[in-house]
């Protein structure tokens, strides 16, 4: 058995290489394959077919896959007839279009074959664990980023799937605050607020600065940091204005708590917008311009990074106490743990995500306007939060993904309004979808009132143990 | 002196008048406050969608109609709103209702943000209280000079309701100790429907002297002096009518002084402001009871 | 002479216009199990909830091993509405809060049992071992404290043993039956690492067996911990079975004091207890 998986393990991992580098050389060879391809040498002597050829080389270079591929097309599509397309050609054509597709598949081969071969090397029932949660972790990242190779980067399904991680981190850093610690604050819009802007005035090229701040002579910053210092310098402000605003507010009750925190969301909506501060927040105008992403995967990999932390804090003795103040507070208390200090590090690591996902939000939308951040927004990701079930990580994950999906995507067809022979169906018509949706979670509110996953996480021991009890029946 | 009068008197008026409609809301906070311990997250979309029962029925028939019709349904719609969204969730965590009024209140929004195809809807001219008057230098509607009239003509009404009927009586019941409440008998569940009933109807005539004063209306439009008016009954000591109200006026006048100092910008933030510096200082706001957790 | 282990001295609580404990002075020996006793709403938890820094007392100081850990006396509007005695005895203001002073070495039990309801009996007792941590949130959120971590679980673990609730590790704690869950919220106290322990009425809700096994075990816990306790409870048997001194209040006053037998045939707390003959 042994010797099965170190073989396994090294067989898989030679493959693997051997997949990423045939894929990654038929991607840096393009110019090669071209050449190949122009058995006769037409190329040169037909200008048009030059330009053509042009073209894709010169997208190529650019780094913009999209394009290239689309030029590639139709470059072989007018000239098909002058170009030797048979045999080994066509598979190395093959090869450089499925290219992202093999060498994705290679990295999952390597980490099965790592995993396998670290699982016989410890020989631990943990490592084994952590193993088998790598591989699919790493799945979960090649699926995205084979679905988004095929669907495309601007299709429905990669917009849900960009939107929907993002959200994913905002209901996870809120259900860190509402459900883990029950300290029940609807601020999650302000400190968004924060970190959107905080990433965007910072970012911004400066040679764009003279445009986006047209009213404020191209605005006090004239400088422009790299995305991911950006991005926890986003997390890192929204931290900052949490602490500040916790030491009064925390000691608030439940209720009082939630208004306090919705009042100073609202306050710091009002200041972002304010003239004065123009220079800097480019006041209630817009701002654009600012460094974005195009492929999903990243918004995936900042957002996995991110909850990864947040489990690893909620498993860790400080989550305990922070699950222990929500229980009851009188008796976490008594067993030593200090209040105001737990209280006030949870606010401020759930308003650091809440920032960091602000950022992302604002990359994803590619510009970002303050009076957006309203109340309606926490509301929203409040109702996400307790769709999956407070107090589960997984849940906020699983609900985000639902909640984006069924708002943007799936629920579309009742805004449109639709005709079938001559009867037209009645009540679809823009807005109809909103409706039927919070109608939805009404539902879910009232009847379901633990969410998809109650306090409970994702695991494989629940499929373990799910297995067991229908097998064999619980053992009491 | 006499121009900082014909400067100022508008904002002062508008303050007073807008006190008087915050006042109105704050009532309905306060009261569903007290019984359920619940803020009522939805109140301010009642409010609203008050105003879209105007401007659909006045479109058909004539105010002497529509204006009592309009009141009529704002009761029925927070009566079944609490029958279907809060009922069933008596015994569930406070949070809990808190949400499920959260989501009321993002139904209600969608709903109207639906029927109305989300465009703001032209207001119905109310014969009488939508005429201009002039006092001293300033002009201005006459709904500015009856809402603070009618508001503490009404609230004088709800106290002596609340002081001397039996249902006062049970409401005051209820709100000093749920469960004991039920324990003695009183039909806890209509008691809460009466809160409803009574905080709707004033949220009803609220909505009514509130649009008067604007022109138009649109679905997110009663969500600010919503939570301003929630802002009002938590400074003036949430539980208590006396207080909501004395706090709408105030935070109603002081948001107008701001727009007349020049910053507009910041008149919502600093009603929240107030807020924050009344929960640090005074949790209980200006006429609020403490009440300790027993270990 | 050493110090006392804990001493009140003039400890007096007013709520409002009611003194729920008055002028109350005692104190407690190193090793020794001490009640405190009295009818209902006599005052006895709101005694203990001021040495847990629960209540700051109104006037009146709490010593631990010598130390003034609690101490105030009536200012501002209490000055005028103070109905008790030693108004101008203290001058010191010291008022921590309940987790300071269970860092301190003084851990308590509650009188309505208090577990963290969703967590597991385990957890209950892994999250008391919180506050000796060396890590900070980086090194416990990256991992970096394995061997503490480690020490921390296997500390509830023992205890978990020693209290006889090994085998109920993962259920969730409000499963357990009543008895239980008393036993685990000594566990809990005792994962704090206390000096002082303070148990409120761990004997209510138990039947007659149950009580007989926890007389036994709460003198265990004495012996095996090195423990100095001081216990609030009704059920005059295990009182009196294991008390070394008692302390009797009514009203919030104390009426005796002394050896169980001094106590139980002193007739102001027969009185105290029965009522008075009105005829």
């Amino acid at each position: 058995m042994k010797a099965l998986k170190w073989t396994g393990g090294i067989l898989l991992i030679i493959i693997a290489v051997a997949l990423l580098v045939s894929s990654i050389s038929a991607q840096s060879d393009l110019e090669g394959l071209l050449k190949r391809l122009d058995a006769q040498n037409v190329v040169d002597l037909n200008p048009k077919m030059l330009a053509d050829r042009d073209r894709v080389l010169e997208s190529h270079l650019d780094n913009d896959r999209d394009r290239t591929l689309r030029n590639l097309d139709r470059y072989l599509e007018r000239h098909g007839d002058l170009l030797l397309l048979e045999g080994t050609h066509a598979l190395e054509l093959t090869a450089f279009r499925s290219g992202p597709i093999v060498s994705s598949v290679g990295v999952l081969l390597m980490a099965i074959g790592a995993a396998l071969l670290a699982t016989v090397i410890s020989g631990k029932a943990a490592v084994r664990k952590a193993a088998l949660y790598a591989v699919g972790i790493v799945l979960l990242y090649v699926c995205v980023y084979v679905v988004e190779q095929i669907a495309g980067t601007s299709s429905m399904l990669v917009t849900v799937l960009k939107k929907g991680a993002i959200y994913a981190l905002l209901a996870v850093s809120m259900n860190l605050l509402n459900g883990f610690t029950g300290l029940f604050s609807l601020g999650q819009a302000g400190f968004m607020l924060i970190g959107a802007y905080t990433y965007a005035m910072f970012t911004i090229p400066v040679e764009s600065r003279g445009q986006v701040y047209q009213y404020y002579a191209g605005g006090l910053i004239q400088f422009q940091m790299p995305v991911i210092l950006a991005i926890i310098l986003a997390g890192l402000v929204a931290a900052f204005f949490a602490y500040l605003i916790g030491l009064p507010v925390l000691r608030l009750k439940s209720d009082y708590l939630a208004i306090a925190t919705l009042g100073f969301a609202e306050i710091i909506r009002a200041v972002f917008q304010y003239d004065g501060l123009g220079p800097i927040t480019n006041g209630s105008n817009l701002l654009r311009r600012f460094t974005t992403f195009n492929s999903a995967l990243f918004p995936f990999i900042a957002v996995g990074i991110c909850i990864l932390l947040i489990i690893l804090l909620i498993n860790s003795t400080y989550g305990r106490a922070f699950k222990a103040i929500r229980d009851d507070e009188v008796a976490a208390e008594a067993m030593g743990i200090n209040l105001p200090q737990h209280k006030s590090m949870a606010f401020v690591i759930s308003c650091f995500f809440a920032g960091v996902g602000g950022a992302l939000l604002a990359m994803y939308q590619t510009t970002v306007q303050a009076s957006a951040f309203k109340a309606s927004m926490t509301y929203e990701i409040l109702l996400i939060v307790v769709l999956g079930g407070m107090g589960s990580v997984s849940g906020s994950v699983i609900a985000s993904f639902l909640f984006i999906a069924a708002s943007e995507w799936w629920l579309r067809f009742l805004d449109a309004e639709t005709v079938i022979g001559t009867f037209e169906v009645p009540l679809l018509r823009s807005g109809f979808r909103m409706v039927v949706f919070s109608v939805i979670v009404m539902l879910v509110v009232l009847f379901y009132q633990k969410g998809i996953m109650g306090d409970r996480e994702l695991s494989l021991d629940m499929f373990k143990r799910n297995g067991k009890e229908k097998r064999g029946g619980r053992n009491a | 002196m006499q121009e900082f009068i014909t400067a100022n008197l508008p904002y002062l008026l508008g303050g007073i008048s807008v006190g008087g409609q915050y006042a109105l809301i704050a009532v309905g906070y306060t009261m569903v406050y007290g019984i359920l311990r619940l803020i009522n997250f939805a109140h301010g979309d009642i409010f609203t969608v008050a105003g879209f029962f105007m401007v659909y029925l006045n479109a058909t028939m004539p105010v002497a109609v529509s204006l009592p019709l309009t009141i009529l349904l704002i009761i029925a719609l927070g009566f079944s709103v609490e029958r279907v969204a809060y009922k069933p969730l008596r015994n569930a965590p406070r949070m809990s209702v808190m949400i499920s009024a959260i989501g009321v209140s993002y139904l209600l929004q969608n709903l109207m943000w639906y029927v109305t195809g989300g465009l703001a809807k032209q207001y119905p001219t109310i014969p009488w209280i939508s005429s201009s008057i002039t006092i001293y230098t300033a002009t201005t509607k006459m709904v500015t000079l009856v809402t603070p009239i009618l508001t503490i003509v009404l609230v004088a009404l709800l106290v002596q309701l609340i002081n001397h009927t039996k249902i006062g009586m049970a409401m005051r019941a209820v709100s000093k100790d749920f469960e004991t409440a039920r324990l003695m008998g009183i039909k806890i569940d209509r008691v809460i429907s009466a809160t409803f009933i009574i905080g709707s109807a004033l949220a009803g005539i609220g909505s009514i002297l509130y649009f008067s004063n604007y022109t138009a209306v649109t679905p997110t439009a009663g969500a600010m002096p919503g939570l301003k008016a929630f802002v009002a009954a938590v400074f003036g000591g949430i539980g208590s009518i006396p207080g909501a109200v004395i706090g709408a006026f105030i935070i109603g006048i002081s948001e107008n002084i701001i727009k007349a100092v020049g910053l507009t910008t910041f008149s919502d933030a600093f009603t929240f402001a107030l807020l924050i510096v009344v929960l640090i200082f005074k949790p209980t706001g200006l006429f609020g009871e403490a009440v300790n957790e027993k270990v | 002479m050493p110090d006392h282990v804990l001493e009140l001295k003039n400890l007096t609580m007013q709520f409002g216009g009611v003194v729920a404990v008055n002028d109350l002075s005692m104190n407690i020996d190193k090793g020794e199990i001490v009640a405190l006793i009295g009818p209902n709403g006599a005052g006895k938890t709101t005694a203990f909830n001021c040495v847990t820094g629960v209540y700051a007392p109104t006037n009146g100081q709490v010593l631990f091993g010598g130390k003034v850990i609690v101490s105030n006396h009536p200012s501002g509007k209490m000055a005028k509405m103070y109905l008790g005695a030693d108004k101008d005895k203290f001058h010191q203001v010291a008022a921590p809060s309940p987790d300071k002073i269970t860092r301190m070495g003084i851990a308590r039990t509650f009188q309505n049992i208090r577990l963290f309801k969703t967590q597991t009996v385990f957890d209950n007792v892994l999250i008391a071992t919180h506050l000796h941590r060396t890590s900070n949130l980086f090194t416990a959120v990256l991992r970096l404290n394995s061997s503490e971590e480690k020490s921390m679980r296997e500390k509830a673990m023992h205890l978990l043993d020693i209290v006889g609730l090994a085998d109920a590790k993962d259920e969730k704690a409000t499963s357990l039956p009543y008895g239980k869950q008393r036993r685990l919220e000594i566990a809990r106290a005792l994962a704090t690492d206390p000096t002082l322990l303070l148990l409120d009425e761990p004997a209510a809700g138990m039947n007659p067996q149950e009580t007989d096994d926890l007389s036994e075990f709460i003198v265990e816990l004495r012996n095996r911990f090195d423990l100095t306790i001081f216990l609030i409870e009704h059920h005059m048997a295990l009182v009196m079975d294991i008390s070394d001194r008692i302390y009797v209040i009514d009203f919030g006053k104390l009426i005796a004091s002394g050896l169980p037998q001094e106590v139980r045939d002193d007739p102001e707390v027969i009185t105290a207890y029965l009522g008075v003959d009105e005829d």
